[in-house]
Order: C-alpha cells, then structure tokens, then sequence
C-alpha cells in the first residue's frame, strides 16, 4: 500500500464563536449560512454581532452541507439551532438549506457582508468564490448598485487554483506567497481555462520552469482575468475582496498592481462575507415582520 | 408537393411566400446539442445557426419546400452558402435588404429585390404570384399582426411562460389560424395571479428560443412587461398598407418597423425605442438576452447600455448559449431582481 497521498488542495475547516457573548439576553439571534460549490459557511450574529462561524467544505449534498455547517458554528458554545430566531440561505445551494425561512443571493450577502466586516465607505466589492467571481458595486448602506459575473467556467475561481495546487503539489494556502517568491515575473499562461492552464503548466514544468515561476504565470493569467472583470464594472474606492481568493497574496497583489488600486486589507476570515450578509439580512427582514 | 417554406429571420417577406402558395414558417433553434453543424461552422458561430443547420442536416426539415434567408449579419450570409451547398436541390434564396433605412434609395432598391425575390419562387415553383393573392395574404398577415398586439396589450394576465409559448407558436403555425386574441392565447389559461407580481423588465435581444429565462421571471415574480424580440415584439410592429402596389406596401413596412442592430435608420433608433419602452411600460430594469458570438447586438450593446446609464434604468446582460444554464441564470437575474425591489 502506498502512503495516503497528500491533499494540496485541501485548506483549513474550523470555527469560531465570541467567549463573552451572552445570548441568553440577545433581543435577536439571527444565521446566515452560504453553501457554495466548494465551501460552506454558517455564521450566528446575536443582536447583529458575531457570535459563531464556521468554515467547511461543501459537500455533495447541499442541506447536508448546511447542516454540517452550522452543526459546526454551534458545536462548543450551548445555544441551539432551534434558538435561533430567523435564518438566511444563501450560495449556489440556497434553496436547499432545509432551516432557512428565506433566501437571497450571495451577491446580495456578499454586498452586506463586506459593508459590515469592512465598513461603510466600501463601494466595489470582488467575491472570488469557488466556482465564479462578482464585481459588485455597493452604497453605503451595503445595497447592490451594480454587478457583474464572470463566464460559467472555473477560470480564476476558487476550484481552479485546488486544480493548480495538486498539480504543482504545493499546499493551497501557501501558493500565493511561493508565486511572488520569483526572481523576474514571468509572462502570464494564455489560458485560464482550467483544463488548459492545467496542460499549459505542466507544459511549463517540462521545460523546467520552477514551480514559483508557474504559479506566478497562472495567478497572473487569473488576476488579469478578474481585472477586466472589475474594469468593466467601473472601480470606485474602497475596494475590498470577498471569498477564498481573497487569501492568496500572491492573485491579489498582481490585480492591485494590474488596476492600479489596493484593496482594503481584511482582519477576518474573508470567505464568511456572504454568511455575514445572510445573517444580517436575517436580522432585517426580522426586525421588518 | 411540399408546402412549407422555411425562414430564420423575420426580414423575409412571410406575404410573398404566403402569396406563391406556401406556408412561411420559422426555423427555430431546438434544445438539442447539436452534432452535424460543428464539421461546417467555427466555433465562433451563434447557437441559432448551429442548431438550424444542424436540424437539416439531421434530416428534420426534410418537409420544407426551400429555406430563405435575410441579408442581415455576416453568419446568416455564410449559413446561406453552406445551406446552399448542402442541400444542392433545394430551394435557397436569400433576400438582400438596405442596411441603411433611411437612404433615399432604400425604397426602390427593396422593391427590386423583392421584385427578384418573387420572379425567383415563380420560376422555381412554376406559381404565378399575383397582386390580388399577394393582397390576400397582407391582410391576413396584418390579422395576425393586430392578434399579436392585442395579446401584447394584455400580457399583464398571462405568465412569462405563456408570453413564450403563444409567440413561439404564432410563427410556426398558418397565419389564419391567428385571427384574434382568443385564438393567439388558445390553450392558455391567463395567469392571473401574475398581476400581483411587482417588478416589471424589458427584454432585449436577437430571439428568445428556450423557456429558462420566462420560467426563472415566473419562479421569482417577475414580469416581462415590454420585449424587442425578432420573435417577440418586432415581428408584428408595424403593419403593411392594404391600399397600393403590395410590393411597395412590403417594402414601406420594412423600412419603417422597429429595427434590429443589423440595420440602420438613425444613429439613436435603437436607444430611443428602449427608453420608450421602459418609460410607456413603467419598467423597473431591463434585461438584455444576448446569444454568445451574436455580433451585432454585441456592438450595439454599449450605446444602448449608456442610453440607460443616463436615465438610471438599472439592466442586467445575460449571454446564453442554445440553453441558459439555470443556475448561473438565476443567480444573476434573481440578483438583479433583489437590487431592483431594493432600489
């Protein structure tokens, strides 16, 4: 038997809850839980504060997925599901989250979510999520003025670099680092098409290229990619990125350079932004009933 | 004998191939992948050639009398030449109307051609087309047109689906079978529980040939108020005058209905139609429907978008292939419905 292979690819799952929240006293309990196609999030907000979270990867079944999700928000503190007041569903798997009492799109959460986690001046949001990316453009209030999706493929999604991680066997959260650890930034892989870049990379390796070089040439393509994306939609300041993504160093300091603008630095998770917004639009259609 | 004349555009003169004794119908892309078109067409080709060609190559149009096409965008030309190519025996004709509509010369050089395009159906089919049949056939196409309006002025009570269906229907059906509103809407039910739904769009594209979008405005309450669809709207603007030379009469209604981005009358036409349409409908968005590598309403895509970024008329652009996928559909257009009632 050989040894378990290692899986690139696969990042963190964990969760979160505040130790000094006393939700015995919260006026409301809201959830927002985002099944996307490749992570779930479930976030809990007492009185319109975090209060728990988790972070898991989505499985094949999306209300098993939400389930799980939340199981895991609420697994070490001792508020129940059933406390919970109003519960918003949002993602690829929104319809299928089975406690939900409404849905919304993540691009709506998404918009809300950033408003909160980063603040009101927030006007252009870049959700880089697993299987597709929005260049969203908010108000003050957190309110879709404007959005843009990319094409239905995995280029320069979350999915797409999990395809590049096993590839060049290098652990997902470490990729973006190792691409900006290059001596002279190479010419970007003409495609960004998952299953071509992934021939073009390996094409790329055989001519012996080192791996830094390849992974810079695929976040470069994949930046390049987004950056048009958010072209088109017009940036206006702040900008900040929501999702996955958001977490590779090595994509987001090649879009900044590429738009010429930097986006807000995060001190939170940033793949619980569309939760968030669940979670406070829960608390508003609430507050509204 | 075969008795049906197929067409892929509603620039072709339905009067004249009605008046030579045929049944003009549609052909419209089917949901089917296609599997015989790819060997003839880049890959940068329109769903709607692809899977018309690939229909008669798959034998399914084997009923039609002969195909004719519209000068309009490069793909329908060069569709022309392969259909002709293919089917050697076939009747193939394809009518070259003005591009620029407004030119003084438009008018008598589309009587011209259609002049040509009758002496052709003549002599392939030994039929003598007469003034009194191609008056005939005006008026009962004009019937059908004001059928059409007249649904249209009523399509508050009927679902997206069945705005759909009913105009699906009319272009592939014998005109006369159309005479009224109650034969246009036979076998729907009105909806009358749409009337409740809020937020109203207008949508905008080449045709719409596949239900997922009606369906997805359905499913989230929706409705389409307004359309400048080739097989929705556009097809029964404008009716053609009963008194004169037919010929000329086809021509003057050519030139003055509401035009598609392969034709030219104005250079605000089109922008100044949409705000119309979104103002006289109260629509609250518009939603342009876009069929992947269709030129020319990619090129007009962007002054028509300006002309609504002036107004603040929020619109969505939705690109398909021969099927929208449902989901990635629905995000955007559920999306875009959630800024709309938000706004």
């Amino acid at each position: 038997m050989e040894n378990m292979p290692q899986e690139f690819w696969r990042w963190k799952e964990y969760n979160w809850h505040a130790p000094d929240i006393a939700w015995r006293n919260a006026k409301i309990i809201t959830a927002g839980v985002d099944v996307g196609s490749v992570s779930t999030q479930a976030v809990v907000m007492v009185d319109g504060k975090l209060f728990a979270y988790a972070n898991r990867r989505t499985g094949s079944s999306s209300p098993d997925s939400a389930r799980r999700a939340m199981d895991c928000a609420l697994e070490e503190t001792d508020l129940a599901l059933d406390k919970i007041h109003y519960v918003v569903g949002t993602g690829y798997g929104r319809v299928n989250v089975p406690f939900a009492h409404k849905t919304m799109t993540e691009i709506a959460c998404h918009a809300r979510g950033a408003n909160f986690l980063y603040g009101a001046s927030v006007r252009t949001v870049l959700d880089m999520g697993g299987q597709d990316c929005k260049a969203i453009k908010i108000d003050a209030q957190g309110k879709v003025v404007n959005f843009l999706m990319n094409d239905k493929c995995a280029a320069g999604t979350g999915r797409g670099l999990e395809v590049i991680a096993d590839l060049l066997q290098v652990p997902i959260e470490e990729m973006g680092e190792l691409s900006l650890r290059v001596e002279k930034e190479p010419e970007p892989v003409s495609s960004t098409c998952v299953v071509f870049a992934k021939s073009e990379a390996l094409g790329l390796l055989r001519k012996g290229w080192k791996k830094n070089d390849v992974l810079a040439a695929y976040s470069r393509a994949m930046a390049h990619r987004v950056a048009a994306l958010l072209k088109r939609i017009g940036i206006e300041k702040e900008f900040v990125i929501t999702g996955g993504i958001a977490k590779n160093s090595g994509i987001v300091t090649r879009l900044e350079k590429e738009l010429g603008i930097v986006a807000r630095k995060p001190d939170f998770d940033t793949q619980i932004a569309g939760a968030v917004g669940a979670a406070l639009i829960a608390k508003k259609m609430k507050d509204e009933r | 004998m075969k008795n049906k004349i197929g067409y892929l555009c509603t620039y072709v003169p339905e009067e004249i191939i009605h008046a030579a004794g045929f049944l003009p119908v549609r052909i419209a892309p089917s949901t089917t992948p296609p599997t015989r078109a790819d060997a003839h067409l880049q890959s940068y080709t329109c769903c709607l050639a692809r899977s018309c060609l690939d229909q008669a190559l798959a034998g399914r149009l084997n009923d039609l009398a002969g195909v004719v096409f519209a000068h309009t965008c490069d793909t329908m030309q060069g569709l022309a030449d392969i259909w002709r190519e293919s089917f050697p025996n076939l009747f193939v004709e394809t009518v070259v109307g003005p591009v620029a509509l407004n030119s003084p010369h438009a008018q008598k050089y589309l009587v011209a051609e259609l002049r040509r395009f009758v002496a052709a159906l003549e002599q392939h089919f030994d039929v003598r087309v007469t003034e009194d049949a191609l008056r005939a056939s005006i008026r009962i196409y004009n019937t059908r047109r004001r059928a059409l309006a007249d649904f249209y002025a009523r399509r508050a009570e009927f679902s997206a689906v069945q705005w759909f269906n009913v105009m699906n229907k009319a272009l592939t059906t014998p005109p006369e079978a159309i005479s009224d509103r109650r034969s246009a809407t036979s076998n729907q039910q009105s909806a009358i529980e749409n009337q409740k739904s809020k937020i109203g769009v207008v949508l905008v594209g080449a045709t719409i040939d596949e239900p997922t979008l009606p369906q997805i405005l359905d499913d989230l309450g929706a409705r389409i108020v307004a359309d400048d669809f080739c097989n929705g709207a556009r097809y029964f603007d404008t009716l053609v005058a009963e008194e004169g030379d037919p010929i000329e009469a086809i021509a003057a209604r050519e030139l003055t209905r509401a035009t598609c981005p392969c034709k030219h009358r104005a250079l605000d036409d089109r922008a100044e139609r949409l705000l119309k349409l979104v103002k006289d409908n109260r629509a609250d968005g518009v939603i342009f429907y876009h069929k992947k590598f269709c030129d020319p309403h990619a090129w007009d895509y962007p002054p028509l978008a300006a002309a609504l970024d002036r107004e603040k008329i929020p619109h969505l652009l939705l690109e398909v292939e021969q099927v929208a996928p449902v989901g990635q559909t629905r995000v955007r257009v559920e999306a875009f419905l959630e800024m709309l009632s938000e706004g």
